[in-house]
């Protein structure tokens, strides 16, 4: 948010009294991290696409029952993270068997082509194995470790105590590790 | 310390927030266990990777996609909640003003009787739209109403258009399956009639 803009509280206000212009103002605010979030949890482009619609259209219908003593980040994470999790339990048989190349996490830009393409393998490793991670583990890595989310924000957008956010943290990171070096000893094997 | 026990306490030990009593234990094992030490490798590894995530840039127009959507939607809820909230006694005439005014037309052969009901349909017609103009203001209301038909109709074409695509290819591949099985049953009954023929060959003969 720059400086002058208004705020997210404000803006919502402004939304409810069928302001256009604001609720622009909040896609243009969030989309990229709900885009994000949903990227990460499905690992497809065309999925976090489809997805990031429908939490605004799902958020749209539900502005009027903001909380205003609440953070407006904290909610939008909150319902991306339940549709997410949602969608994936209902199409959970058929989806992650394979991850198109092309939609792989790119690696950052402004490294050494050799050091671009080991990056590009770790964080496609990784990023494969992680969608591999159930759901609600998973989802808690992700806004730890990827979105950089505190405890305590995380404990409000998956509206659990504090305490069972650390264990799913924890459990996440564990199952991904395992997950991870079973694939690695397929691949050695394979090899 | 067994290998469950060391790796269930992992994240604890990373954190450094394991209790004093095991720390020795783990340390102990994790030097002796070559699996233990390689997933705790791993495990820092990958906290490493994933805080350095790259974020990922969506595609340009999904913000405005985004509004487009949420928009016709803010419409069409718009005008159901205005409809919604309108008194019950403007609708009732407007629903037997469009009935008369549609009906009676094609109903009534006789001249006369059809321009007496057509006559007493505008009546209709025309006192609704006064009502409607004291409530509300009708003209705002039809305009939102061709909106909404076509915002509608917008969404639900090209849901339209590929069941009517589907629709024709079944029916063409049944067409195709019934024509095959008559021909079939044609052939049967030919060969049946050729049997027949023969049985009464044979009994002829008999």
């Amino acid at each position: 948010m720059t400086e002058g803009s208004p705020n997210d509280r404000e803006l919502v206000r402004r939304c409810l009294r069928k302001d256009e212009e604001a609720w622009r103002l909040l896609i243009e605010r969030y989309h990229r991290r709900v885009y994000n979030l949903c990227y990460q949890f499905f690992g497809r482009a065309g999925r976090a696409q489809d997805m990031t619609q429908e939490v605004f259209l799902k958020l749209y219908g539900s502005l009027s029952r903001f909380r205003f003593d609440m953070e407006f980040a904290n909610w939008i994470m909150a319902v991306a993270r339940n549709l997410c999790i949602d969608a994936y339990r209902k199409e959970k048989k058929s989806m992650f068997a394979n991850l198109d190349e092309a939609e792989r996490v790119p690696a950052p830009a402004g490294l050494s082509p050799l050091a671009e393409l080991e990056r590009k393998d770790a964080y496609s490793q990784v990023h494969d194995a992680l969608v591999r991670v159930s759901e609600d583990l998973r989802m808690a890595v992700i806004l730890r470790d990827i979105q950089g989310c505190s405890y305590d924000e995380i404990a409000g957008i998956a509206g659990v105590p504090i305490g069972t956010v650390k264990s799913r943290i924890n459990r996440g990171r564990l199952e991904l590790a395992r997950v991870l070096m079973g694939a690695r000893a397929e691949k050695e094997q394979g090899a | 310390m067994n290998c469950k026990q060391v790796q269930d306490l992992l994240p604890e030990y990373v954190d450094r927030q394991v209790r004093q009593v095991f720390l020795r234990d783990i340390e102990a094992h994790l030097r002796g266990c070559d699996e233990c030490s390689k997933l705790l490798a791993v495990y820092r590894d990958n906290i490493r990777i994933l805080g350095a995530f790259p974020e990922i840039e969506p595609p340009p127009d999904l913000a405005a996609k985004i509004f487009e959507r949420t928009a016709r939607r803010g419409l069409i809820r718009a005008w159901i909640e205005r409809y919604l909230s309108l008194p019950r006694y403007i609708l009732l005439p407007v629903a037997a003003g469009l009935l008369v005014a549609v009906l009676a037309p094609v109903l009534l052969s006789n001249d006369a009787a059809s321009r007496s009901a057509t006559k007493y349909a505008h009546r209709a017609w025309s006192f609704t739209l006064k009502l409607y103009g004291r409530a509300e203001g009708v003209g705002q209301e039809m305009a939102s109403l061709k909106n909404l038909v076509f915002l509608i109709l917008d969404e639900r074409v090209e849901e339209l258009q590929e069941q009517v695509q589907s629709y024709k290819a079944r029916k063409q591949t049944n067409e195709q399956r019934r024509s095959q099985s008559s021909y079939l049953m044609c052939g049967l009954d030919s060969a049946g009639s050729d049997t027949q023929g023969a049985d009464s060959n044979v009994l002829r003969q008999s």
